[in-house]
């Protein structure tokens, strides 16, 4: 127990956390103003442009106003779970972030090289699967504990839609694990340095199942029937003010966290595209730190983007034919992936 | 009522928990999806609708008793209140009714006038139609499109009749005024622009996986049941009906203009859809066909200061944007109307709900809804 | 709620209405000098239009279904109400005729007539596009034979006839109000019932009351004000 082992083991980690849910947090109360505006151009008007220049200090109004919203619990519902159930939601989102590495590690104190990850967990990727699925409990508690129909029926859809979507994302992950050999995030990077190759191509088919099914799991458009706010409103129907905005930040937070996978498994995390890296890191660790923060950045961005594209243009899926594409199309399309993935590290291993 | 009971041969407890029961859902006259205030009492086995009784009258605003208070003259303004996105179409069937039972002749050009302005508001009806459907089944950004053609419609009617919306477009027996100055280019130019955005709308949506999946085989009403429940306009039409007012029992000179009534074939939402599209283009095409063709001549035919109709009744309808509009009149010679009675294209299209959601899911009964075209100032009178 | 149980609300019943069967307004009207026009039978004007259809009902019917003159040219037809879904049905069936379409289907209310309501059919035929007006006249409380059976579409077009008049139409799957409130009393659209309904005083009367003239004592005018305020 000496300064060292503090700042090593209690110390740095702690920083981290700070330096990481600040951005974070950011980065997701922006993804909102992001949606609106980028929605707002695709229907040919401008999203919010008052509050601030650009709209940009929309979000923080937002928040303030939820925040001081008055605190409705229905008289039918449940009201411990009622109250506790957005919080299941929200801590998993969030959580997800901690095993993901930014950038290569060049930070040293007292003695240990820091990498930019809070928990460099051996299986990071699983460690975000599983956390997903506890998502689904926040779903099913509110919509059950809220004491009406519409809530009931749009977690019941809801549960059965994230399940149904859960597999073929597992499976494409896996497809990942297969070409790179490890569930580690900075491994699964190191292995599409090592190929020479983004993970995009060989895994064309795995990356197409993720999108598809990272759209479903989020309840983004064409799959947001469960708060498909036109017909039965959704789970957080009875929701109202800072537990609604648990909700709703809660699926943004999913939304950047699938995104920033995304570019992570596929297009290469923070890998500086047309540069070779290892050189780049022996020469100057800062630098190539700061440019792959960046690089991973944008390529999280592209998928965000593609995010709201998708909102904009496409009608929703009724729930029947949602299951369907999930079990039916999704599921052995992912099967078929993973053989493709154990085929390609075979030839990678020969 | 009791659903598919799986054979359980276990002790009566487990049997109760297990048995499933119908649920009512109150798809109550507030929510986003009923375009106004309607309310449809659903009964669902699961997510199956097995049947649904439709609950009306939030609107009702006694029109028909209003309009035997006023003068024929002073009732005219109040059936643009009837279907007020298609307020030119109501205003013409009453006028039109007025004027066969007095008698009067409408002149030429004031007809060619009427046709334009009607069709205007078709496209305009249709539009709106559009942006909400596709709202409800999930298309967001239809709805800002479709608004935006439709700002330039209200401008068109803004400079020709003073309103946007609820314009109260014509005297009894002719038009008001003539086109203003610099309208019929503007109006050309619009006729010029609009197709595009039609095909814009289409590629968004008529070959859309997405869409075709929710639209088509949802909502059917085969050709006999929808002539049995009298059912008219788009409705009737993508059944496979051929019966548009404009051809059946032509009005105001619709017969001197060529154009088409688009009709479906399987009676889904997917086929009244493709109905009111295509109707929006052959509105352009009788648009552009009556701006050619425009005749000179008088605005307005013979009628005295005080209208005073025969002691009689008279029937006259028009093909509104939702349906066949009728109004039927009742005079005793006096100068109030005895009895009005609209017959009203939404209220009779919703009878058949019914029919339509039965056996689909609740997802459905929106995409129905928004097919049928409901406006409830029209269903409630 | 749905049969001869429903009263207009208002005091006076339909029978006697001698004075302005046409609306209050009409005789408040400022001082005319002449006396106001006495109400008047509704007879239609005009001339009797015989069409094809007209002529094949009376080929099947007789003197049964009699033409009704009309003044802009409309076939029209007044049938007894015995024979209504028989002529209905014929109507329907008969290739000369072949109305399957029912338009329009409303009543309407003619006080000082011997019948004093009458249910009008509008038909029409999608194929021969001939139209015909069909009349049935009934007395107050009389009900009516539903045309559901004939043409499934009259369902609610019914059922606002119910509403807005009161006329029973027997055999009617589901004869509820569908326009107005459940709890509602009244039949709005006949002659005798308000504009403004239960609120018609305060709507279209004397909102504010008769003036009331205090004495000078002030108990006496404290007395006279509480009653007015309770008694209103």
């Amino acid at each position: 127990m000496n300064f060292d082992w503090m700042t090593a083991h209690v110390g740095m980690p702690l920083l981290k956390i700070l330096i990481l849910l600040v951005p974070v947090f950011t980065v997701v109360a922006y993804m909102v103003w992001f949606e609106r505006r980028v929605l707002g151009f695709f229907q040919s008007r401008l999203g919010p442009n008052r509050v601030g220049p650009l709209g940009l200090i929309q979000p923080i109004a937002d928040g303030l106003k939820l925040l001081l919203k008055e605190d409705v619990v229905p008289a039918n519902a449940r009201p411990f779970l009622f109250k506790i159930a957005p919080i299941f939601s929200f801590f998993p989102a969030f959580v997800g972030f901690a095993v993901i590495t930014w950038a290569l590690p060049w930070v040293t104190a007292s003695g240990k090289t820091h990498g930019f990850v809070v928990a460099d967990v051996d299986l990071g990727l699983l460690v975000i699967l599983a956390l997903s699925s506890m998502g689904i409990f926040g779903i099913l508690l509110g919509g059950w504990s809220s004491g009406s129909k519409y809530p009931l029926f749009g977690s019941l859809r809801s549960a059965s839609q994230m399940l149904a979507y859960e597999v073929p994302l597992t499976f494409s992950v896996l497809s990942v694990f297969l070409l790179a050999g490890s569930f580690r995030m900075s491994d699964i990077v190191a292995a599409q340095q090592k190929l020479g190759w983004y993970f995009l191509f060989p895994g064309i088919v795995a990356f197409g199942v993720y999108l598809v099914a990272a759209v479903a799991e989020t309840n983004r458009t064409p799959f947001d029937l469960p708060e498909g706010e036109s017909e039965i409103i959704g789970f957080h129907t009875e929701y109202s003010g800072m537990r609604f905005a648990f909700y709703f930040v809660a699926e943004y937070a999913n939304v950047v966290l699938t995104s920033v996978l995304a570019a992570a498994l596929f297009l290469g995390g923070y890998d500086i595209p047309f540069v070779d890296d290892a050189a780049l890191y022996a020469a100057h660790p800062a630098l190539t730190s700061i440019l792959g923060v960046t690089a991973y950045a944008v390529k999280g961005a592209v998928f965000a983007f593609f995010f709201v594209w998708i909102r904009a243009t496409w009608p929703r899926y009724r729930y029947d034919q949602l299951l369907r594409i999930g079990w039916f199309v999704l599921f052995p399309l992912a099967l078929f992936n993973l053989l493709l993935a154990a085929l390609f590290r075979l030839w990678l291993l020969r | 009522m009791a659903a598919d009971r799986t054979d359980l041969s276990v002790t009566s407890p487990l049997r109760e928990v297990l048995e499933s029961r119908e649920v009512e859902l109150n798809l109550g006259p507030q929510h986003p999806a009923t375009h106004g205030v309607y309310r449809a009492i659903v009964r669902l086995d699961g997510e199956k609708v097995v049947g649904i009784k439709s609950v009306i009258g939030y609107l009702h605003r006694g029109i028909e008793k209003w309009a035997e208070y006023r003068t024929w003259t002073q009732a005219t303004p109040i059936f643009d209140r009837l279907d007020y996105l298609g307020a030119v179409l109501n205003c013409h069937g009453y006028v039109g009714a007025v004027e066969k039972i007095l008698g009067v002749e409408v002149p030429k050009k004031a007809q060619y006038i009427r046709v334009v302005l009607d069709e205007l508001q078709r496209i305009a009806s249709h539009l709106l139609w559009l942006g909400t459907h596709g709202l409800d089944v999930g298309a967001q950004s239809v709805l800002f499109y479709a608004v935006r053609e439709r700002e330039a419609i209200m401008d068109l009617f803004e400079a020709m009749l003073g309103q946007r919306l609820l314009p109260n477009a014509y005297p009894i027996g002719g038009v008001r005024f003539d086109f203003p100055r610099g309208w019929v280019p503007v109006c050309r130019k619009f006729l010029a622009e609009f197709p595009k955005k039609v095909d814009d709308y289409e590629t968004l949506l008529t070959t859309n996986r997405i869409w075709v999946q929710r639209t088509k085989g949802v909502g059917v009403v085969s050709a006999e049941e929808a002539v049995a429940l009298s059912l008219s306009g788009p409705t009737l039409r993508g059944s496979g009906v051929n019966f548009d007012v404009r051809k059946a029992i032509p009005y105001s000179s619709y017969e001197d203009f060529d154009f088409e009534v688009p009709l479906g074939q399987n009676g889904d939402v997917y086929d009244r859809y493709l109905c009111r599209i295509r109707e929006m283009r052959q509105s352009v095409r009788i648009i552009q066909q009556a701006l050619d063709g425009m005749p000179e001549g008088e605005l307005k035919g013979k009628v005295g200061r005080i209208i005073r109709p025969p002691m009689g009744e008279a029937y006259f309808t028009v093909e509104a944007a939702k349906g066949q509009l009728g109004y039927y009149i009742v005079s005793d010679g006096a100068e109030k109307p005895w009895r009005v009675h609209v017959r009203a294209p939404s209220f009779i299209n919703l009878q058949g709900m019914e029919t339509m959601c039965k056996g689909g899911l609740i997802a459905d009964v929106v995409a129905v809804i928004g097919s049928i075209d409901i406006v409830l100032g029209e269903v409630d009178r | 709620m749905t049969d001869e149980t429903k009263t207009p609300e208002t005091p006076k019943p339909a029978g006697d209405a001698p004075e302005a069967p046409a609306a209050p307004p009409k005789a408040a009207a400022p001082a005319p000098p002449k006396a106001p026009p006495g109400p008047k039978k509704w007879e239609p004007t005009g001339t009797v239009v015989e069409n094809d259809v007209t002529t094949a009902l009376k080929e099947r019917f007789g003197e049964a279904v009699q033409g009704v003159p009309s003044p802009c040219g409309e076939a029209t037809v007044l049938v007894e109400k015995g024979l209504l879904l028989d002529v209905l049905a014929f109507l329907r069936d008969d290739p000369r005729t072949a109305m399957n379409y029912l338009s329009d289907l409303t009543a309407a209310h003619y006080p000082v007539n011997d019948r004093k309501f009458e249910v009008v059919y509008h038909l029409f035929s999608l194929e021969k596009k001939h139209a015909l007006r069909v009349k049935v006249k009934l007395d107050d409380r009389e009900p009516c034979p539903t045309a559901t059976k004939v043409w499934p579409g009259a369902d609610w077009m019914e059922r606002e006839a119910h509403d807005m008049f009161g006329i029973v139409f027997e055999g009617h799957p589901n004869l509820e109000v569908i326009l107005l409130p459940e709890d509602f009393e009244g039949h709005p659209l006949r002659k005798e019932y308000p504009l403004g309904g239960d609120q018609e005083e305060m709507i279209r009367g004397n909102r504010y009351g008769k003036p009331v003239y205090l004495p000078d004592d002030l108990e006496e005018a404290r007395k006279i004000l509480e009653e007015e305020r309770h008694g209103r």
